[in-house]
């Protein structure tokens, strides 16, 4: 899997809960998938943290290609239309 | 305030660097040998991808024209260390690749579970892309904008 410098260096240092796992997992099998005005990718998906036992709702956003991951939040906002 | 200091004829930048890229090598080969990451540690590492050894797919070649970030974390396999390179399979996009990158091209490494990273400057060309000055071995403070300055500050003792 590859990601962005950003991703590497700042996203994961905020949220060490975040691994390549569930990140993928949200982009293999989204809930929702938009793309942005800027070509990157949205995906929201279920994600399980460490320690929980109920899924929350990942935001993850990816490069043009879908698959590089350059961002990645917990997203509380999310609604499933 | 005028610097007194003597340009070293001892090259420690690179001395150093080269220490900090062992360690690298060192981690790897230790995750080699066991073939399983200890506990939750990963490793998010950055390298230029058109130095000399990197040897990578032509779709990530295309993808990655100046530098990319892999993550060795749950899909990898058949990682292999050597004294100046390390070899691994990862998978991009369901596609298992397998990427040979020299140490001399890694820039960062990350271990987040940890917050432990290390910034190397790759010996080779400068990306083209960068906006700022060129890195050069005299300065005096270790830059701290993501440029590819080894974070290692020489402390004189007084």
């Amino acid at each position: 899997m590859a990601v962005t410098r950003y991703f590497a260096e700042q996203v994961v240092r905020k949220r060490p809960y975040l691994t390549e796992q569930i990140c993928r997992l949200v982009i293999e099998k989204p809930l929702q998938k938009i793309q942005q005005p800027d070509a990157r990718f949205r995906f929201w998906g279920p994600a399980t943290l460490p320690g929980e036992q109920k899924p929350r709702i990942l935001r993850v956003v990816t490069l043009e290609d879908g698959e590089t991951i350059h961002n990645a939040f917990i997203d509380r906002d999310f609604r499933e239309d | 305030m005028a610097d007194d200091t003597p340009e070293s004829l001892i090259p420690y930048d690179e001395i150093v660097q080269e220490a900090l890229r062992d360690v690298v090598g060192r981690v790897l080969r230790e995750v080699e040998a066991t073939g399983a990451l200890p506990g939750g540690h990963h490793f998010y590492i950055t390298f230029r991808t058109r130095l000399p050894g990197v040897t990578i797919p032509k779709h990530l070649m295309d993808r990655f024209p100046d530098e990319m970030t892999i993550v060795i974390q749950h899909r990898f396999w058949d990682l292999k260390v050597e004294p100046d390179h390390f070899s691994v399979g990862l998978s991009f996009g369901g596609i298992p690749s397998t990427l040979v990158v020299p140490f001399a091209a890694v820039t960062d490494f990350v271990d987040p579970a940890v917050d432990f990273s290390l910034k190397f400057q790759a010996s080779g060309e400068a990306l083209p892309h960068e906006d700022h000055d060129p890195p050069t071995n005299d300065a005096p403070t270790p830059v701290e904008d993501g440029s590819n300055v080894v974070a290692v500050d020489f402390k004189r003792k007084k």
